[in-house]
């Protein structure tokens, strides 16, 4: 599998475990899973980045693809434990002004409000 | 190794080739002496290269091939993405204000920033029938 996406809940946070690539191939998976917690009004995403190899910038089009409706609806979409060169992908244009990242699982759950 | 390194590879314009381009060009980057942040850097452009070929030169016709070559000159690293297909044009190199672009939820165009940002400099043209976007970084 070049994309694999676990899903766990933690209080009222949605944890979405992602490993391997999103690219222009694997994007409508990532898709998928993200229109999934829509439906589910699950919108408070903390997308952990442990296992994710790289993201390109179908992934970040995916990501902008669903976080107006997430931020109408009171939630909001945060990362944590980004490579150092996923973060840059970020870092380079400006992505971090709209998603926070955070070193570690419990920092994320932390700014949701969770894990106190 | 840097001197005179030359790969050259032909992929089906499908999308399904690119984690196993990815893998190459961070392992020529290694090879030829890149940090591992440059090298996925590289890989990050060469990867939203092929994808704009696909889906920009070929329309995701995946019949069609991508010629994607990997050459040092001097003490820089050139990665020459090659294709048949419609050619870039102009009006699609344009870059999005990003405070806007963030602002306003905006999606699209972002690969071709990636490309900028990460490499010394990006190379649109055409030769023998041919269109090409050519990727250049220095090797430290």
């Amino acid at each position: 599998m070049e994309l694999e996406i676990q899903k766990e809940k933690e209080g009222n946070v949605t944890i979405m475990n992602i490993k391997g690539a999103i690219n222009a191939h694997t994007v409508n998976e990532f898709e998928k899973a993200l229109e999934q917690c829509l439906e589910n009004r699950e919108y408070k995403l903390l997308i952990n980045c442990k296992d994710l190899d790289y993201i390109s910038s179908a992934g970040l089009g995916a990501l902008m693809g669903v976080i107006e409706n997430i931020k109408t609806n009171g939630g909001d979409i945060k990362l944590c434990n980004t490579s150092n060169s996923v973060y840059r992908v970020f870092d380079i244009l400006g992505f971090t002004e709209l998603f926070q990242i955070f070193d570690s699982l419990e920092e994320g759950l932390k700014a949701f409000g969770e894990n106190e | 190794m840097s001197n005179n390194f030359y790969l050259k590879t032909t992929i089906k314009a499908n999308t399904e080739y690119l984690t196993l381009i990815n893998k190459l060009t961070v392992d020529i980057c290694n090879l030829l002496g890149f940090n591992e942040e440059d090298a996925k850097n590289i890989s990050l452009a060469v990867d939203e290269a092929v994808t704009n070929t696909i889906k920009h030169a070929y329309k995701m016709d995946s019949e069609k091939e991508i010629d994607i070559e990997y050459f040092t000159k001097k003490d820089e690293l050139t990665i020459e993405i090659s294709h048949t297909g419609i050619p870039i044009s102009p009006d699609k190199l344009i870059f999005p204000d990003m405070k806007e672009y963030l602002e306003k939820y905006k999606k699209g165009g972002l690969g071709i920033m990636l490309m900028i940002k990460f490499m010394d400099s990006v190379e649109y043209g055409s030769e023998n029938g041919k269109h090409f976007c050519k990727l250049t970084k220095k090797i430290n």
